[in-house]
C-alpha cells in the first residue's frame, strides 16, 4: 500500500468520521439561543442566573488562586518564586509592564482596577469554555428562565429573536426535547447551570460603567471642574466647540461599545460553537474552540489596554495653550 | 413578474422584516469597520516593522483606533438587536 | 432592554462583584506580588552594590598584595645585595689573613732556615775544627800542647773563614 493511498484513506476515514457523527451523535435541532441569561432558581425574587452562577465561580477560583499563590509572599517569604507563584508574577508583572507603557505616572493608581479586569475577563471567558458549562443544566418553564418577569398586562411586539412564542408550539410538538412538559402541560426548556458572564449583558455593562466612571472620577480627581473644558470649549472658534461635543459623545458611546464588544465577540464565540456542534458534532468544532480560546484572551486585553489608554487620555492634560491646572502629581 | 412575487409578497410579516432588517444591520454595518480595523493594523504592522522601539505606543494606539472603528459596528449591532427585539 | 436581559438587579450585582474581587485581588494577589518584586529589585540592587564593592575591596587588596610583593621583593634584593657585600668583604678579610698569614710563615721558615743555617755553620766549625786537628795530628804526628793546638785551630779556622 503506498504512502499516499494511506494518507489518502486517513483523510478520508476521519471526514467520514466527522460526516457520520452527524447520525451518531447529532442533534436533532439546535438547542434554543437566548440572548438573555436563564434564570435557575430565584432567592426571594432576586434572580439567581447561570451567567451569575459563573461569576461566582470565577470569583472563587481567582481569590483562591491569588490566595494559594501569594501564600509564602504574604508571610514574607519566597522571594525565590516557584510553581503557582512563579506563574502568578509573570502575570502580574507583565500586565504591570504594559499598564506603565501607556502611563507611566500614574500606573499604580488604576493598575488594580485594570488588572481585575483583565483576569476577571478572561476567566469568565475561558470557564466556559470548560466541557459540560453550557450543557448541563435544569429544567424550567420559559417564564421561569426569564431575567425579567413578563408582565402580562401590557402585551409586547413580537419579536422574532426571542425564540417561539410559546402559543406557536403545542407542548406535544416539544415532548422529545430533553425536558418535555411539566404537569400543567408547559413546554420546559434546558437551562444550563452556568453561562459565560461576558455573555450576559449584566456583567458587560456592569464593567463598561466602571470603566467609565472610573475614567470620569480619574479625570475629575486631576483636574478638577477643568475637565468639563475638554468637552464644552468654546473659547477656540466653533471647531474646537464641535470636537468638543464629539468628544462628550464618543464618552458616553464608549460604554455602549464596551458593553457590546465584549458580550457581542463571546456571544457569537458560543452561539458558533453550538452550530458547529449542531453540524458535526465531532473534530469539527475543534478548531473553533481553540480560536475562542484566542478571542476570550484578546477580548480581555482590549478591555484592559481601552480601560487603560481611557484613564491615560483622561489624566493627560487637554489644553495645549498653557492654561494652569493642578497636573497629576508625578510618582 | 408581480405574478411571480405576489406570493411573498403576501407573506411578509413583520417579524419576518425584523429579521431581515437585523441581519442587514449587522451585515452592512460590519463592512466598514472590517476594511478599517485592517488598514488599522497593517499601518500599526508596518509602522512596528519600520521602527520596532515604539511598539508599545503603537500597539496601544492601535487597540485605541481599532475600538473607534469598532464602536462604528457596535452601534450597527446594538440597532440589529433593537430591531430585532423589537425595542424600536 | 428587559429583551435583552438587563436587570438592574443582576447589574448591581456585578458592580458590587467586580468591586469585591478588585478588593481581594488587590489584597492577596497584587500588592503582594508588587511589594516582592520591589523587594527584590532592591535585593538585586543590594546585591550588585555588594559585589561592586568586593570587587573594589578586591582589587585593593590585590594592590595591597602588589605593593607588599614589591616591596618583599625589594628588601630580598637588599639583602642579597648586603650579602654579597658582606661575602665579598669576608672574602677580602679571608685572603688578607690568608695572605699575612703567609707571609708570617714564610718569615718564620726563613728565620728558622738562618738559625738551622747558623746552627750548621757551628757545627761544622766544630767538625771541621776536629778534622783539621785530626788531620794535623796526623800530619805533624807530634802532640802539640793544648796550647799551641788551640791557636793552630783559631789560625785555620780564620783562614777557612776567609776562604771561605
Amino acid at each position: 500500500m503506498s504512502n499516499t493511498l494511506k494518507k489518502v484513506l486517513i483523510v478520508l476515514g476521519v471526514v467520514g468520521l466527522m460526516v457520520g457523527s452527524r447520525f451518531i451523535a447529532g442533534m436533532d435541532e439546535i438547542p434554543p439561543i437566548s440572548i438573555a441569561p436563564e434564570v435557575v432558581f430565584r432567592v426571594a425574587g432576586y434572580p439567581v442566573t447561570n451567567s451569575l452562577l459563573l461569576t461566582l465561580l470565577a470569583d472563587v477560583l481567582l481569590v483562591g488562586l491569588a490566595f494559594v499563590a501569594t501564600r509564602k509572599l504574604r508571610n514574607g517569604e519566597g522571594l525565590v518564586p516557584r510553581g503557582l507563584q512563579n506563574f502568578a508574577e509573570m502575570s502580574v508583572e507583565g500586565i504591570y509592564n504594559l499598564c506603565r507603557s501607556v502611563d507611566r505616572r500614574n500606573v499604580d493608581r488604576f493598575f488594580a482596577i485594570a488588572a481585575t479586569i483583565f483576569f476577571f475577563v478572561l476567566f469568565s471567558n475561558w470557564l466556559a469554555l470548560l466541557p459540560g458549562m453550557g450543557s448541563i443544566g435544569v429544567c424550567r418553564t420559559h417564564e421561569q428562565a426569564l431575567v425579567n418577569p413578563v408582565h402580562l398586562e401590557e402585551q409586547p411586539v413580537e419579536s422574532p429573536l426571542e425564540g417561539a412564542a410559546p402559543g406557536e408550539h403545542t407542548a406535544e410538538e416539544h415532548a422529545a426535547g430533553p425536558c418535555g412538559v411539566d404537569d400543567e402541560g408547559h413546554e420546559l426548556v434546558l437551562v444550563p447551570l452556568f453561562r459565560s458572564p461576558s455573555a450576559d449583558l449584566n456583567m458587560t455593562l456592569a464593567l463598561a460603567l466602571i470603566s467609565f466612571f472610573v475614567t470620569e472620577y480619574f479625570g475629575f480627581k486631576a483636574f478638577g471642574l477643568g475637565y468639563l473644558g475638554k468637552f464644552f470649549n468654546f473659547k477656540e472658534g466653533p471647531i474646537m466647540a464641535g470636537v468638543g461635543i464629539l468628544e462628550l459623545i464618543s464618552e458616553f458611546v464608549r460604554i455602549i461599545a464596551f458593553t457590546f464588544r465584549l458580550f457581542g465577540n463571546i456571544f457569537a464565540g458560543e452561539v458558533v460553537l453550538l452550530v458547529m456542534a449542531f453540524l458535526l458534532p465531532w473534530l469539527l468544532p475543534l478548531p473553533f474552540y481553540g480560536f475562542e480560546v484566542f478571542v476570550g484572551f484578546i477580548q480581555a486585553f482590549i478591555f484592559m489596554i481601552l480601560t487603560v489608554a481611557f484613564i491615560a487620555m483622561a489624566l493627560t492634560p487637554h489644553h495645549p495653550h498653557g492654561e494652569v491646572h493642578e497636573h497629576p502629581t508625578p510618582s | 413578474m408581480l405574478a411571480l412575487f405576489l406570493p411573498i409578497l403576501l407573506e411578509i410579516t413583520d417579524a419576518g422584516l425584523r429579521l431581515l432588517a437585523t441581519g442587514l444591520a449587522v451585515g452592512l454595518g460590519a463592512i466598514g469597520p472590517g476594511v478599517g480595523i485592517g488598514i488599522a493594523a497593517a499601518g500599526a504592522l508596518q509602522a512596528i516593522g519600520r521602527n520596532p522601539e515604539a511598539e508599545g505606543t503603537l500597539r496601544t494606539t492601535m487597540f485605541i483606533g481599532i475600538a473607534f472603528a469598532e464602536a462604528l459596528f457596535i452601534i450597527s449591532l446594538v440597532i440589529g438587536f433593537m430591531i430585532g427585539f423589537a425595542i424600536i | 432592554m428587559e429583551n435583552l436581559g438587563i436587570n438592574v438587579q443582576l447589574l448591581i450585582s456585578q458592580i458590587i462583584n467586580f468591586g469585591l474581587l478588585a478588593f481581594l485581588l488587590y489584597k492577596f494577589l497584587y500588592n503582594p506580588i508588587l511589594n516582592a518584586l520591589n523587594e527584590r529589585t532592591r535585593r538585586i540592587q543590594e546585591s550588585i552594590e555588594n559585589a561592586e564593592q568586593v570587587k573594589q575591596q578586591l582589587q585593593r587588596a590585590r594592590q595591597d598584595y602588589d605593593a607588599q610583593l614589591a616591596e618583599a621583593r625589594r628588601e630580598a634584593q637588599s639583602i642579597i645585595a648586603q650579602a654579597t657585600e658582606r661575602a665579598k668583604a669576608q672574602e677580602q678579610e679571608l685572603v688578607a689573613e690568608a695572605r699575612e698569614r703567609v707571609a708570617r710563615m714564610e718569615a718564620e721558615a726563613r728565620e728558622r732556615l738562618e738559625q738551622e743555617r747558623q746552627q750548621l755553620l757551628r757545627n761544622l766549625q766544630s767538625e771541621i775544627a776536629d778534622l783539621v786537628t785530626r788531620t794535623a795530628s796526623v800530619v805533624v804526628r807530634q802532640q802539640l800542647d793544648p796550647k799551641v793546638h788551640q791557636k793552630l785551630i783559631e789560625e785555620s779556622i780564620q783562614q777557612l773563614g776567609r776562604m771561605n
